[in-house]
């Protein structure tokens, strides 16, 4: 008799053990999870599978076309692009960003903006007339006719 | 040499009447404090257009080209405060009395500028003090005003309502060019 009841006292301290182990990994993990999610690095598009594989005059053409429409099709967080180009030039800005401007068959251009302190292949390396493959998202057109591209990798 | 004087003096009004001033590398900075945290976003490839004898003044950003320092503020900011997939810019539209301002020489100015903000599909008046800056040929133009989010329907989460200001700090910052 005494012996079960001390044996069931010692389950029980032992599942107590186990319960409060069990909720201490939770708060760990969860925290864990939490932190990382909270100081998640910036990513740029080299790891994006692209929804579109273009040209920079297929993607100027269709914002002079309709910029409205463009934006509605191309300007999405989920929507990536490869595209090809020819090299206007490139630059650092006053951001860090390395900046790869392509020049294209119609009176837009298309700059495709580097995160600053990454490494996104590089993008200095091109010089006028050359071409060029990478990957990005894009952020629209402004109103001196830049197609703007964000977090670039370069592919080629 | 006469040749030589006429191409000077058409050089030099011609400078004379460059009436626009602008830049594409515009830096946009938008800047909230609290007690729990300061959180800071850059748009460097902003534009600015300023017509000196009209007084019009034109700004724009792209707003997925803001760099935030984390990517989780980043993603935030597009997807569940300013809608940048439906919203994808913001524009100011104004103006402002440049008359008395020579770009050709150096000097400090400043101007009052007044107009429309609209931004995540709100327009509201806005007005804030240029200051413009010439310096051995350099243009230096710069403003800074305060914005409420909720007056552009931004809606911010109970969760986070402790971390993000109620009086956005917003900085405009560039070098302008004569538009040729």
């Amino acid at each position: 008799m005494d012996w079960s009841r001390s044996s069931q006292q010692l389950n029980n301290t032992m599942n107590k053990k186990i319960i409060i182990i069990i909720i201490l990994s939770i708060i760990a993990i969860s925290g864990g999870v939490a932190y990382y999610i909270w100081n998640k690095p910036k990513s740029n598009a080299a790891d994006v599978k692209p929804s579109y594989v273009l040209t920079a005059d297929d993607l100027a053409a269709a914002f002079i076309a309709d910029e409205i429409a463009a934006n509605g099709k191309y300007v999405k967080d989920t929507v990536a692009f490869e595209m090809t180009g020819i090299v206007d030039s490139v630059y650092t800005n006053d951001g860090g960003e390395d900046v790869l401007v392509f020049r294209t068959n119609t009176e837009a251009k298309v700059a495709c903006y580097f995160n600053a302190g990454q490494d996104s292949g590089n993008p200095l390396q091109f010089k006028k007339g050359d071409t060029a493959k990478l990957k990005g998202f894009c952020g629209g057109i402004d109103m001196f006719l830049e197609v703007q591209m964000r977090a670039c990798a370069i592919v080629k | 040499m006469k040749k030589i004087i006429l191409l000077f003096v058409l050089a030099a009004s011609f400078q004379a009447n460059a009436q626009k001033y602008f830049s594409k590398t515009a830096h946009i900075k938008f800047f909230s404090h609290t007690s729990a945290e300061d959180i800071k976003a850059n748009n460097y490839k902003s534009s600015i257009i300023i017509d000196k004898a009209s007084g019009v003044v034109q700004v724009e950003g792209l707003i997925k080209m803001f760099e935030f320092e984390k990517a989780l503020m980043q993603e935030h900011f597009n997807e569940n405060y300013l809608e940048s997939d439906t919203y994808p810019k913001a524009t100011f539209k104004g103006k402002g009395d440049f008359s008395g301002v020579n770009f050709a020489a150096d000097g400090n100015y400043s101007v009052n500028v007044a107009g429309q903000l609209t931004m995540h599909g709100v327009t509201k008046d806005v007005s804030a003090i240029a200051t413009i800056k010439i310096a051995s040929g350099k243009i230096d133009g710069s403003t800074k005003f305060y914005i409420n989010p909720r007056d552009y329907n931004v809606k911010i989460p109970d969760v986070v309502k402790g971390q993000i200001s109620d009086k956005i700090e917003v900085t405009v910052k560039a070098t302008l060019q004569p538009l040729k």
